[in-house]
């Protein structure tokens, strides 16, 4: 499998780690009654066959954290971003 | 600094870091090695949003800007290698301990933050006619001049260890790994070169 | 003997003569001879036996297909079982040995396994050995370990050396034969990227055996004018001798050269083969067609080969396969082994054609029989002569010493299918075709149903240039090379009636009878019928059985061959060695290796090396005299003790943290708070993992307002440095905070024991080092010896007063130097992981053995760190039900009861009485040491509610090392509770 790393560009899976579901989001908050919520942000992941967002790390290059759209059946990726541009505003672009 | 001779820097190779003629004993040695050290090396994160104002800085010290992702930038002194998102390697030969971490600091300091590596890394230059295909023995970056050009820049991994790689003319590259690792990827490196004959400068 | 060599003709060099050993006979051969094809040059046709019967096999194919001629190639470390006789390229002094037979190729007594055959029928394992039980492990395995099977590895270790390398293209061609090349021509003129990779030591594939025209010129005179051309374009890369064994995710292709087999030994600095991991834009896969063949009484006789082969075997190799052929056709393929074998000088008796409306093709002046079909082959170690049955149904029997056989050609498509497709079932020309991959990969030429000439070499210039045009190259459009084409038009017969048995797979013994058996008795399914039939397995992967295996099956089952389909393809192609996957990663060098800036000085000092992750650590400092490790270790603590001590701690990761919002990140990851911390301050952090539990501790130190410097342990480093990636760009993007790994660039030692601050006194440049200017936790920047830039940790990990001092590591070597020559006065020590293990077990300080992931930071005694004013890592789960229970297993110290009494790490723990079980069980002890303060064996344990039971009496279940023994729990510090040598 080959990801393309936004900074990088394509890089063989080799050079990633896999993270899982990263359709998961950290609670707000510490209060006893959202103990479910952590629960299942800590425990719970999907395992579709099929189309997934997960984590990658880039741990044998930039040291990015990735979220990358893929078919966990074909390996087909769709897209990659980076995990810090989910809420920041875009940061310098790799010159294409 | 004192004139004591026991401060003088020791690369991470020490006695095995010997120059001559090795391997396959060929008339032109198809890869040419050469430690760089003392070696200042600085690495730069910008602060959250400031990569303008970072970049104005480095031009006007240091005659460049911080180069785009897969980049290297050349100003005075200095070298800027992108390393990183928002994360750079500035290197420089022949200054004073600690003197390039200050001039940045200096420059930018509250623009970005700054590490001294400069013990942190083992810096070699490889090059040669066989350079490319001796790197291509440990990292997946394809290093064709069309696509890694003269001021390509990467991180990767080569023989299980984490790379920054660079080009240095056209069949040249400056690499750097961690200095613990320094020994062992020195055995990868010179064992993989040896069917095209080395010299070790 | 008698030579088999033709007068003329072939691509062999003729004024070369290589000597070889056959089972220790001596032969010469030519050079570009294969094994195979000297060995039949010498006459010898028998080359092993088979895998179950131990019937007589020779070469059937001419290539990698062959699953009959298997060798062992070379002797001692070299050895290498199941080498292909057929790819074997000839060189001087080769040495081979058949497989499989015992004492002799010639006289096997498992050959009485024929006679035994009807127990060896499909599913004999299954059906013969199955009771009684005992029987299985005991007698029935070895049995047939020892008569069934290939060659036997070699157990010494490989001389050769093994190399991997990435290869990157615009298109790859895989395959160098008609389609291939003019596929690469048409890359390469375009001034694409190219690389094309061949099985074989020369490009040609089918050319290379065939007597064609191109152009009006010789065939093989085509290929090596399309090979000087491509050889001169500087971006095409040709690969001889090199295999593309399987397709991957990202069109990443993996290939394998080999780079030195054709040669006795590598030469020096050479490697013997190299892996290669491809990625291309696109490929085209060119890798021709395999022909079948047929299924009759004895074809697996010596002498009975493909039409191809044995038309190649003249063509290519000058050797005629016998005096007196007879082809078996139902296809274009065997007229033209008739015509070249007559041509080559060889008598070819007759030319059966099962097709009664054969087209008329030019068979020159042989007899062609139409309609009628080999019904037998006569002979016991070769052929004798050939019945065969007429058209009307009349027999007649045939003399010949030699058969050709084609049963139609089946597309190489395994590598279209390696990740996950199915080929598809193509009625008119009896055979599986590629499935549609995109534009990933693209069949061409044969692989793609092109059987013949012409139409292969334009299919691989048209896919080609459609795949350039799509990766934006603009290919020019030449007319393809003209060639003549004889209509390929098939007609299957998957099997004929005989009288003896008639073989599908050759390398597994699977005969026509096994399927249909198979079928009856339930195994219905394609995958199913593999496994119990053995049809299609080991080295050779049906390349030759599996369409004429799946007709009989669909035959059997009353299905189309289309809807029983074929078994799943995976990687690899062929065989790949061991060698080949691991590369130069072996031995020393199966993981790099990490060394401190003062390894080499420790090694001056006789360090003892341990392993922790990749680093090496010195474990202890033997001293001459010492009679162990307890002696040097005890002698270290002492001396850390009681003067001055010096440990290499440089392999503690550290992190440089620095940002305005650096404060509030470490608030986040750690479980303790940060907001507090002043300037020039150590702290001593926690971290927690989100589900709760601890993931690492270290010291934190804060060197300005918004630059602080962690630590962690040596063996979570990478992992710590991974954890705040996370929780900074994927949790917290919006925090400015920078963090990067230092741990190299300083080197660290810490210099512990009442005489640690006089020594250092002695190297710090400008300060007064005391407990106003320097005290306990105190953390700053310092000079040292005149200039270096170093910083200070007033910190313990010993419980001694300690510091930790942290050089660029270019210096940490004249450093350490110094400091020994400093501490000399003091008799200062060094002292290793060992010690430091003591020292802090002494100090009841936790490390690895409790940070075991599962312990939470109450378990460990350090709930109160635990702040309830932040959000932080782990917090929110570390409070369920199950996290603080009060039952659970905490942290608590051990000491034996009785005098001399040794305690064990790993022992389980008992209540006084208690029998032992799983249910009794009340923890265990995770650390141990022997105490030279105490005089006495310590320990650390995690016991149930451990830590409200100091003092009680418990019972030792060492079950591993068999021993029982009474013990005390009690407080874990065992040493200076008060922690009174921190101030000293």
């Amino acid at each position: 499998m080959r990801i393309h790393c936004p900074y990088c560009g394509e890089r063989p899976a080799e050079e990633f780690t896999f993270q899982g579901d990263a359709d998961v989001r950290r609670p707000q908050g510490n209060e006893p009654s959202q103990m479910d919520e952590w629960f299942d942000y800590v425990y719970l992941r999907e395992n579709p066959r099929g189309r997934m967002k997960e984590y990658w790390h880039h741990s044998g290059g930039c040291r990015s954290w990735l979220i990358v759209e893929r078919d966990t059946d074909s390996h087909e990726v769709f897209g990659v971003t980076a995990a810090r541009e989910r809420k920041l505003s875009p940061q310098r672009k790799r010159a294409s | 600094m004192s004139d004591q001779a026991q401060l003088r820097r020791i690369h991470t190779l020490g006695k095995h870091y010997v120059p001559g003629r090795y391997g396959k004993p060929v008339a032109t040695p198809g890869i040419r090695i050469s430690m760089v050290h003392p070696v200042s090396i600085v690495s730069i994160i910008t602060r959250a949003g400031k990569t303008k104002l970072l970049d104005a800085a480095m031009l006007s010290k240091f005659g460049a800007e911080l180069p785009h992702p897969g980049g290297t930038m050349q100003g005075r002194a200095v070298t800027f290698y992108w390393c990183g998102a928002e994360q750079y390697f500035a290197v420089a030969t022949g200054m004073a301990e600690g003197a390039l971490y200050d001039a940045l600091r200096q420059a930018a300091g509250d623009l970005a933050s700054f590490s001294d590596q400069s013990h942190a890394r083992m810096m070699l230059k490889v090059e040669g006619p066989a350079a490319r295909k001796l790197l291509a023995k440990g990292t997946p970056v394809d290093l064709h001049p069309n696509i890694f050009p003269e001021d390509g820049s990467a991180v990767t991994q080569m023989a299980h260890v984490g790379v920054h790689l660079a080009a240095d003319g056209p069949n040249g590259f400056v690499l750097s790994v961690f200095r613990g690792f320094g020994e062992s990827f020195w055995e990868w490196l010179t064992s993989q070169a040896a069917e095209f004959g080395y010299e070790v400068r | 003997m008698t030579s088999f060599r033709l007068p003329t003709g072939g691509l062999v060099d003729r004024n070369t003569t290589l000597r070889f050993q056959f089972d220790a006979k001596s032969f010469t051969g030519h050079a570009g001879d294969s094994l195979a094809s000297a060995l039949l040059a010498n006459g010898v046709s028998l080359m092993g036996r088979s895998f179950k019967y131990h019937r007589p096999r020779g070469a059937v194919t001419g290539g990698s297909a062959e699953p009959n001629a298997l060798v062992e190639l070379r002797t001692g470390a070299r050895r290498e079982p199941n080498t292909r006789a057929t790819m074997v390229e000839l060189f001087e002094g080769l040495e081979a040995k058949s497989q499989n037979r015992w004492p002799s190729l010639e006289f096997d007594v498992g050959a009485i396994n024929q006679l035994a055959s009807p127990l060896l029928v499909a599913g004999f394992y299954y059906k013969t050995f199955m009771w009684p039980k005992a029987f299985w492990e005991k007698i029935y395995e070895p049995l047939i370990r020892r008569a069934a099977g290939l060659g036997s590895a070699v157990h010494a270790p490989d001389p050769d050396s093994y190399e991997k390398i990435y290869g990157h293209c615009d298109l790859l061609v895989i395959g160098g034969g008609a389609a291939g090349l003019m596929a690469a021509l048409t890359a390469g003129r375009a001034g694409a990227r190219v690389m094309i990779a061949d099985e074989h030591a020369r490009l040609g594939g089918a050319l290379l055996g065939e007597n064609e025209t191109i152009n009006g010129k010789p065939s093989i005179q085509w290929v090596q004018e399309a090979l000087a051309e491509l050889a001169s374009m500087k971006e095409v890369t040709i690969l001889p001798r090199t295999t593309v064994f399987g397709w991957f995710d990202g069109n990443i292709y993996g290939a394998l050269e080999r780079v030195n087999d054709h040669v006795a030994t590598p030469p020096e600095y050479e490697p013997r083969q190299r892996y290669w991991r491809i990625a291309a834009k696109a490929a085209i896969l060119a890798t021709g067609a395999e022909e079948r063949p047929l299924v009759f009484g004895n074809n697996d006789r010596p002498g009975v080969m493909q039409a191809s082969a044995m038309r190649g075997l003249a063509n290519r190799y000058g050797v005629a396969a016998g005096k007196s052929v007879v082809v078996f056709t139902n296809n274009h393929s065997g007229y033209a082994t008739a015509r070249d074998l007559t041509a080559a000088g060889v008598n070819v008796a007759a030319l059966i054609d099962s097709r009664a409306n054969a087209p008329k093709l030019n068979a020159g002046k042989v007899p062609v029989l139409k309609g009628a079909v080999v019904s037998d082959v006569e002979g016991s170690r070769n052929v004798k002569s050939v019945r065969v049955v007429n058209a009307d149904g009349g027999v007649e029997e045939i003399a010949c010493d030699a058969v050709a056989m084609s049963g139609g050609f089946s597309p190489v498509v395994h590598l279209s299918c390696h990740r996950g497709l199915k080929p598809v079932w193509n009625e008119k020309l009896a055979a599986f075709l590629p499935p549609d991959t995109g534009k990933e990969l693209v069949a061409a030429g044969a692989a793609a149903g092109n059987m013949t000439l012409a139409a292969a070499l334009a299919d691989g210039a048209e896919k080609a240039a459609k795949l350039l045009t799509a990766l934006g190259f603009k290919p020019k459009t030449a007319k393809p090379p003209q060639a003549d084409g004889e209509p390929y038009a098939v007609s299957p017969l998957w099997s004929v009636q005989s009288q003896h048995k008639a073989f599908v797979d050759f390398q597994n013994d699977v005969t026509a009878k096994d399927l249909p058996l198979a079928a009856r008795e339930g195994y219905k399914d394609v995958e199913l019928a593999k496994r119990y039939t053995t049809l299609g397995m080991a080295t050779d992967q049906g390349k030759l059985s599996n369409v004429n295996g799946i007709a009989l099956l669909a035959g059997a089952t009353g299905k189309s061959i289309a809807q029983v389909g074929t078994t799943t393809f995976r990687p690899n192609y062929t065989p790949v060695s061991f060698g080949a996957f691991a590369g130069p990663f072996t031995g020393h060098h199966f993981n790099p290796v990490r060394k401190t800036p003062m390894h080499a000085w420790a090694e001056e000092q006789g360090a003892v090396f341990v392993e922790a992750g990749l680093w090496y650590r010195p474990q202890w400092f033997p001293r001459a005299g010492e009679k162990g490790w307890l002696e040097s270790v005890t002698r270290e603590v002492l001396a850390a003790r009681n003067s001055v001590g010096v440990c290499d701690v440089s392999t503690l990761g550290k992190i440089d943290i620095q940002g305005p919002d650096a404060g509030e990140f470490l608030n986040r990851v750690y479980c303790n708070g940060w907001s507090t911390l002043e300037v020039g301050k150590a702290r001593y952090g926690l971290m927690l993992r989100e589900d709760g539990v601890v993931f690492d501790d270290g010291t934190t130190s804060r060197l300005g307002p918004d630059h602080f410097f962690m630590t962690t342990t040596t063996a979570n480093a990478a992992r710590v440095l991974t954890h705040l990636e996370f929780c900074h760009q994927a949790l917290w993007p919006e925090l400015d905070v920078q963090y990067v790994s230092v741990t190299e660039q300083w080197g660290q030692m810490a210099i512990a024991g009442p005489k640690a601050r006089a020594t250092l006194q002695k190297l710090v440049d400008g300060i007064t080092l005391n407990d106003e200017t320097f005290p306990y936790m105190a953390a700053r920047p310092v000079q040292i010896m005149g200039g270096i830039p170093a910083r200070l940790f007033r910190i313990s990990f010993s419980g001694e007063h300690a510091y930790e001092l942290s050089v660029p590591a270019d210096y940490a070597d004249a450093v350490i130097r110094a400091v020994m020559h400093a501490g000399a006065e003091f008799n200062i020590t060094p002292y290793g992981t060992e010690a430091l293990s003591v020292m802090r077990i002494e100090k009841g300080h936790v490390a690895g053995g409790e940070l075991n992931g599962n312990t939470t930071a109450a378990d460990l005694g350090l709930g109160r760190m635990m702040s309830t004013k932040k959000d932080y890592i782990g917090r929110m789960m570390a409070t369920r039900e199950g996290m603080t229970r009060a039952d659970r297993e905490v942290f608590v110290g051990i000491r034996p009861i009785g005098q001399g009494q040794k305690l064990s790490a790993g022992a389980h723990i008992l209540n006084v009485g208690d029998k032992v079980s799983l249910e009794a069980d009340q923890g265990y002890i995770t650390a141990v040491a022997y105490s030279p303060m105490l005089e006495s064996w310590i320990g650390l344990a995690l016991v149930q509610r451990g830590n409200k039971r100091h003092g009680e009496k418990v019972r030792v279940f060492d079950g591993l090392r068999g021993q029982h023994y009474d013990a005390e729990l009690c407080d874990p510090v065992h040493f200076d509770p008060e922690n009174r040598r921190l101030h000293v």
